[in-house]
């Protein structure tokens, strides 16, 4: 996926992504049998690492590579730690519910929220406000 | 210890041994002070719609991301007796009397 984020973009790159990651989690919900399962885990790892890797170059093609690092460890240390409660909720739901359906499907649904996010992303440009005063 | 001696080694960019990304030969960057045009502060970037943006993007992706790494190996086992909620975490995990040898 990076050499394809380089020829389309890493917006479009993590789009792909984002929907495959999707399409993992219907497929999560409609399993029925392990060779589905282990299929939708293919499809899920797949895009788990695309999406890890893009983020940090989105990072650095929208804010430049000089703050990239600080800039992407401060989005995984601030959204990062929010996944520690999707497994939570999902094991919620199981107990709930009785199987785990209604948790793939909630998730799907994230990735078409963050589908949605993306699209209305645009790499920002410095206005004249931003730039640092001149003393 | 041995990794963040090794750190030492590091570089911050490839412009600093005189490359590019990827390996690429490149011209030296001339000296400058501060961010090269193009490349926003820390603070700028915080301020700016496009950062949170991207987190919001990132959250959504990340919140579902580690539900199959826990919960995928007990819905494959089609174990349907085998919740997996924090509250049962511990009797889940704590081994088996019977397995236990001191």
């Amino acid at each position: 996926m990076g050499g394809t984020s380089d020829h389309i973009g890493r917006r479009g790159a993590l789009a792909i992504a984002l929907a495959l990651q999707a399409g993992a989690f219907v497929g999560f919900a409609q399993a029925h049998d392990l060779a589905a399962l282990y299929a939708s885990s293919l499809v899920f790892g797949f895009s788990y690492g695309a999406a890890s890797t893009l983020f940090p170059a989105a990072v650095a093609d929208a804010f430049g590579r000089e703050q990239a690092g600080s800039l992407a460890g401060l989005l995984f240390a601030l959204a990062g730690s929010l996944a520690a409660l999707g497994p939570l909720a999902a094991g919620f739901i199981y107990d709930r519910a009785g199987d785990y359906r209604l948790a793939w499907w909630l998730s799907a649904a994230c990735n078409a929220v963050a589908l949605l996010l993306l699209a209305s992303f645009r790499t920002p440009v410095p206005t004249a406000a931003d730039e640092p005063a001149v003393a | 210890m041995a990794l963040n001696a090794l750190a030492i080694l590091m570089r911050g960019d490839p412009e600093s041994v005189g490359l590019a990304p990827d390996g690429d030969r490149a011209p030296r960057a001339p000296a400058r002070a501060g961010p090269p045009p193009g490349d926003w502060t820390i603070r700028r970037a915080l301020r700016s719609r496009a950062f949170w943006i991207l987190y919001g993007v990132f959250a959504a992706t990340w919140i579902p991301v580690f539900i199959p790494l826990v919960h995928l190996v007990p819905m494959a086992r089609g174990s349907a007796s085998r919740p997996c909620s924090p509250r049962r975490w511990s009797a889940r995990w704590a081994p088996p009397r019977s397995s236990a040898v001191w």
